[in-house]
């Protein structure tokens, strides 16, 4: 459904998308992750037909995103980045007008001001980073289309928000909707997405199945010993200690039998995970790259 | 329909403002012209001004002013009327697309199922409405002020006057599109077409110095608009075709510019 093929844009000798490829199937969740100016946006950009790629192709539903963007906008449901409607606009009017500019449904919309619920009446200049996450999201999904690109879609809403986002992406991807996602939230990105790309200076550095990026990260635990003692002597075979408490780096379930079976000897107060599995892993990557 | 009705509801208020505006000045001083006329005063006034400043203004010292449209020949219909044709190419360009393209609010037009030339030809259809209403009304207010106080006003002259001054507008207007869709900071796109309008007008302004630098008004775009020449009877068929062939090459050059163009939104 969503195709890009070595897509390179070059802004300068240093900024841009270089070689860029990735393909979402119908009925799956593709995330985008990388650090801030790593060419998320334009890679998206491409796919809505505003940038024009030095070399390489993208396509959505076989349509050229470039030379026919009003046939592939037609299928495609965009939640941009940075949410600039007109400042003196109420919510109610952008929502109205955006029934009339492309092809809505009214139960969609019924079901998703619902949802998200916020103040339409309100105009764009007083409403919160929020309330415009929310009038963005309703707008892009009040139209049935089989893709969307979503280009950070939690940017600003709150928990409860979020985990409703993640809901309805869910159902769209279970309706056989193709949805591309950008995102620096790791557990949306971990609920939703089949597959993932770590983009960075403009170039894919790591793409694979989301459980095989799962199985290949780190994981990280700290178990709290009842005496330094016993902390010394488990950080010597198996960590690092800090003070009772000893850090853990698990890469494979061999090393976690190893660690259980190694916990047994000794007594145990506590046992937390660390980061989250894929974030502490992209965090790697994010770190090279600033 | 559905974008043209939005542009036009986004931006009724300043295209509103230029038309009531000048109308009502417009209508004001025809209002007042018998008056006037009747103390002299005017005859006193132009006496009085030295003949380069009235060359500056474009005023004929020579021309009778015995009707509003002569008066307004050397007053609206010079320097008052170019600086408004600037302001209005300037806020028509900024609002329909530097300040939309630099903001990002054209996003809410570029995520439909639109195309750019759709866009192009829809801010074009208003910059035509706008215009429409600009020098429509203008004459309907001296076309009421000649109703309500007997001014004589020839309705030919008047009309070829809305006619010609509706082309300026109209090809500053698309020019200053044109060089707006060159920038993606609408400041920069303001200065550079303020700028250029700007030499325009004082290339105007200095060829009425001396006569040795009357070449000066060929390289102003104003010079297609002579209200003097207009009001002592001149038919401007020229100026006409050729402010014609200037909004051709002018809005083609926006099809051209904005279809191609990059847009980091």
């Amino acid at each position: 459904m969503i195709h890009i093929e070595r897509l390179t844009k070059r802004f300068d000798a240093s900024h841009g998308i270089f070689d860029v490829s990735l393909t979402v199937e119908r009925g799956t969740v593709f995330g985008f992750i990388g650090p801030n100016g790593a060419g998320k946006s334009t890679a998206i950009r491409h796919l809505m037909g505003l940038l024009h790629a030095d070399s390489g192709k993208a396509t959505i539903m076989g349509y050229d995103c470039w030379r026919e963007s009003e046939t592939v906008k037609a299928h495609v449901g965009y939640l941009p980045g940075e949410i600039n409607y007109p400042q003196d606009m109420t919510g109610e009017e952008i929502i109205r007008l955006t029934s009339r500019l492309h092809e809505t449904s009214l139960e969609r919309e019924t079901h998703l001001r619902q949802i998200f619920a916020f103040d339409t009446t309100l105009k764009v200049r007083k409403m919160s980073k929020g309330m415009k996450q929310k009038l963005a999201i309703v707008t892009c999904f009040m139209k049935d289309a089989p893709v969307y690109l979503l280009d950070e879609p939690t940017s600003g809403l709150d928990p409860l928000m979020q985990e409703r986002l993640v809901e309805w992406v869910l159902a769209e991807k279970a309706a056989g909707k193709a949805i591309l996602m950008s995102s620096h939230h790791f557990p949306e990105m971990e609920k939703t997405c089949d597959r993932a790309a770590l983009i960075r200076d403009g170039r894919i550095i790591i793409e694979s199945e989301m459980n095989e990026l799962k199985r290949r990260s780190v994981k990280t635990y700290q178990v709290g010993l009842k005496s330094e003692t016993d902390a010394g002597l488990l950080a010597a075979r198996i960590g690092t200690r800090d003070g009772r408490n000893v850090d853990v780096s698990i890469s494979s379930p061999e090393e976690l039998n190893v660690f259980l079976a190694t916990l047994t000897q000794f007594e145990v107060e506590s046992l937390t995970s660390g980061a989250d599995e894929l974030e502490q892993m992209f965090m790697q990557y994010y770190g090279e790259a600033t | 329909m559905v974008l043209i009705a939005s542009l036009l509801k986004q931006n009724r208020s300043w295209i509103l403002g230029y038309s009531i505006g000048t109308s009502l000045y417009l209508f004001f001083l025809a209002s007042v012209f018998p008056s006037i006329k009747e103390t002299g005063l005017i005859e006193g006034k132009l006496e009085s001004l030295p003949p380069e400043l009235l060359d500056v203004f474009k005023i004929d010292p020579t021309l009778a002013m015995d009707n509003v449209i002569n008066l307004l020949g050397g007053n609206y219909y010079g320097l008052i009327f170019y600086v408004l044709a600037i302001l209005f190419a300037l806020t028509f360009a900024s609002r329909l697309m530097g300040k939309p393209v630099d903001s990002g609010e054209v996003m809410l037009f570029m995520a439909a199922p639109i195309s750019r030339r759709a866009y192009v030809s829809a801010s074009l259809v208003v910059l035509l409405i706008a215009t429409v209403l600009f020098v429509g009304l203008n004459g309907l207010s001296l076309t009421l002020a000649d109703v309500l106080f007997d001014l004589a006003i020839d309705y030919g002259v008047l009309w070829t006057l809305q006619l010609n001054a509706g082309l300026i507008l109209l090809v500053l207007g698309a020019l200053a599109y044109m060089l707006a869709s060159l920038f993606d900071d609408s400041n920069r796109s303001y200065m550079v077409t303020g700028g250029l309008f700007a030499l325009f007008l004082i290339a105007n302004i200095f060829s009425g110095f001396s006569e040795r630098l009357e070449w000066l008004e060929r390289l102003s775009l104003f010079s297609l608009f002579d209200a003097n020449a207009q009001v002592q009877g001149d038919v401007p068929v020229l100026s006409l075709l050729l402010l014609s062939g200037l909004l051709l090459v002018a809005a083609s050059a926006c099809y051209t510019r904005f279809t191609r163009k990059d847009l980091t939104i």
